[in-house]
């Protein structure tokens, strides 16, 4: 049964054929009997039907599972260090990989899960699995303007519900959105570079208009961090204050496009390990489709700066209508600037005054406040070893452009000197997670 | 040419990538298993037909493929090698379940020399590689699934290598330890056996 017989051979030399791309009409052309060509369908047919992709979240799932199996051995085994991850890293991974696996049906159910529900642990440790199965550069930074697009969204709708918005929230925001920026100038990727910083512009904007239907103390954080976003250079440091107590109203402007900060600061929200973790943890394949994050309410916006694919921009409830500009509580509220989904330039410029002084003491006093209210800026599954975090990314994007509105400045990613960590991060890092 | 520069590329990328994980680089493995999984996991299925079962057999082809990767000689690339754990972790757990005892897993081939072979061959001379042809050939994956149940265990594995494994005959001879040849001519019964099942069907519609 060694040697093959003589139509085995054919079909085989047909059926290799086929394999290396060729049409299926075109190997059938040289077929000359009926049988011969029925048996190169059958092939065909066989193949196309037999080819199955496995589900993303078991794919996932299995993936971390394996990942920090592989870890906790060679930590174990040799003292690797840098490469090797944490041995509670390994686990998280396990527990996250866990989690995608039996909870399927709930990670679905999570994802319309707002900060304070039950459901939002659950809905961020799926997001940070998917991180972590992320290490493409330029699709990790992608996700992160996804997740960022998510985070938005939870603060129109906290303004929206008119309860105090969490400045966990905003915080990993922009924590996000910076980690979106290194990512990408990681990736070299410089048209992703610019993507990214429209889009953290554009988030900017956005979040002053939801900062005008907010309370005056949420909405004094939110503009600040717009601020940051936008490029002010009186901000120099990631406000993230803790907002806390807000009893906003109306229907907020809009919200959401995607956006990146250019502020890396570490720990971000998602229950993502590191980010050499996340490298390390991760693979590519991660299947933005698979689970479901953003909220089905949302419509979908328009990308901010450009093609943005996967980073869709995922738009708020009643979107692009009024927005009243966020002007300063100080300013009449006559001004409104048009809800414009593009990236803004230079109306922000105006619409943000920089230096606005009203901010700092306010971010003080609610930084001190927040202190008080760990257990409400605390998030379950968003235990992110924050300390750990190892790769504080692209912050030359700060001050790498002297000249604002743009922290990013130029598409460039011309690394410089990391600003000073946000103060409230450090301030509150016993607080939060 | 092209076509085997790549081919040549990818091998020695998948080296490094064997040579990293084999360190515990597990980033390395990563990517092996996004190589590798959804071939697995389309064998696998393929061979069980339950997706429920597919996965959980596929997660133990990975775990037992991460325990062995220490030991893993590189021979040209990795499908062979983690194809053939898929294929014998089908196996065991049809051993284990007793689910298929009756099935022959020695190499015994049909000669396919019945008449109603013939008679159907008679058929299939008629048609041309026509619509009607295509027609006929129309399928769908529970029409498969349910012919290739007619077949032999080393048919229906030749089958499940080739064309959900998408590997070559080469590799398919590595995995089943035989011959090209052999696998050649595995092929070309397990193709006949799935064609005159499918007319069968077709028939019987």
């Amino acid at each position: 049964m060694s040697e093959p017989e003589p139509r085995a051979e054919e079909l085989s030399a047909h059926l290799e054929r086929v394999s290396a791309g060729e049409p299926v009409d075109s190997v059938l052309s040289d077929v000359t009997d009926g049988e011969m060509a029925q048996l190169v369908l059958v092939a065909a047919a066989t193949q196309s039907v037999a080819r199955a992709d496995a589900p993303p979240v078991f794919k996932a799932g299995l993936q971390a599972r394996l990942q920090a199996e592989l870890l906790s051995g060679a930590s174990a085994a040799d003292g690797r260090g840098e490469r090797a991850l944490q041995p509670w890293l390994a686990r998280l991974a396990a527990v996250l990989a866990a989690l995608v696996m039996l909870v399927g049906s709930a990670v679905v159910a999570s994802a319309d899960a707002v900060h304070g529900e039950p459901l939002y642990g659950l809905k961020r440790a799926v997001e940070g699995a998917r991180l972590s199965m992320q290490f493409d550069l330029a699709q990790r930074a992608r996700l992160r303007l996804e997740l960022a697009d998510v985070r938005l969204w939870e603060i129109e709708l906290a303004v929206d519900r008119g309860v105090p918005v969490s400045a966990a929230v905003i915080e990993d925001l922009l924590a996000g959105l910076g980690e979106a920026a290194a990512d990408a100038e990681a990736s070299g990727d410089e048209e992703l570079v610019g993507v990214v910083r429209q889009a953290s512009e554009s988030s900017g904007t956005k979040l002053e208009r939801i900062a005008s239907s907010a309370s005056p103390e949420d909405g004094e954080l939110m503009l600040e961090a717009a601020r940051y976003l936008e490029g002010d250079e009186s901000v120099d440091q990631a406000p993230v204050a803790a907002p806390a107590g807000a009893t906003a109203a109306s229907p907020a402007a809009s919200s959401a496009d995607v956006s990146a900060s250019p502020r890396p600061s570490s720990g971000g929200a998602e229950a993502e390990p590191s980010d050499d973790a996340g490298r390390d943890v991760a693979s590519s394949p991660v299947p933005a489709s698979a689970i479901p994050v953003a909220p089905p309410v949302m419509a979908t916006a328009a990308p901010t700066g450009s093609d943005q694919p996967s980073a869709k921009p995922t738009a708020a409830p009643q979107a692009e209508t009024e927005a009243p500009t966020a002007q300063p509580p100080t300013e009449p509220p006559a001004t409104h600037v048009p809800l414009t989904v593009e990236p803004p330039t230079g109306a922000p410029a105006t619409e943000a005054p920089t230096g606005e002084p009203t901010s700092l003491p306010t971010l003080e006093r609610e930084d001190q406040r927040r202190q008080t209210q760990t257990a409400e800026a605390r998030e379950p599954a968003t235990a992110t070893p924050t300390p750990t975090r190892q790769r504080i990314p692209q912050q030359g994007n700060h001050d790498a452009t002297p000249t604002p509105p743009t922290h990013f400045g130029t598409a460039a990613p011309t690394p410089s000197p990391p600003p000073p960590l946000p103060p409230l991060r450090e301030r509150r890092s016993g607080a939060k997670r | 040419m092209s076509q085997d520069k790549r081919q040549e590329e990818s091998a020695g990328d998948e080296q490094r990538l064997v040579r990293l994980a084999q360190s515990g680089d597990s980033q390395a493995f990563g990517r092996l298993y996004q190589r590798y999984i959804d071939r697995v996991y389309s064998f696998v299925l393929f061979r069980v037909r339950d997706p429920q079962l597919a996965e959980d057999l596929t997660q133990e082809v990975f775990i037992q493929t991460l325990r062995g990767l220490e030991s893993f000689d590189w021979r040209g690339s990795m499908a062979p090698w983690i194809l053939r754990i898929a294929r014998n972790t089908v196996v065991d757990h049809w051993r284990r379940s007793a689910r298929r005892a009756e099935q022959p897993w020695s190499a015994v081939e049909p000669g396919d020399t019945d008449d109603e072979s013939s008679r159907i061959e008679s058929v299939a001379e008629e048609m041309e590689r026509s619509e009607m042809a295509r027609a006929e050939m129309a399928l769908d994956r529970e029409r498969v699934s349910l012919a290739a149940e007619q077949l032999t265990e080393l048919q229906q594995q030749v089958l499940a290598l080739r064309f959900a494994a998408g590997l070559s005959i080469r590799e398919t001879a590595e995995v089943m330890s035989r011959s090209e040849g052999a696998i050649k001519n595995l092929q070309h019964h397990a193709l006949r056996g799935l064609r005159r099942a499918l007319l069968q069907s077709g028939e019987a519609e």
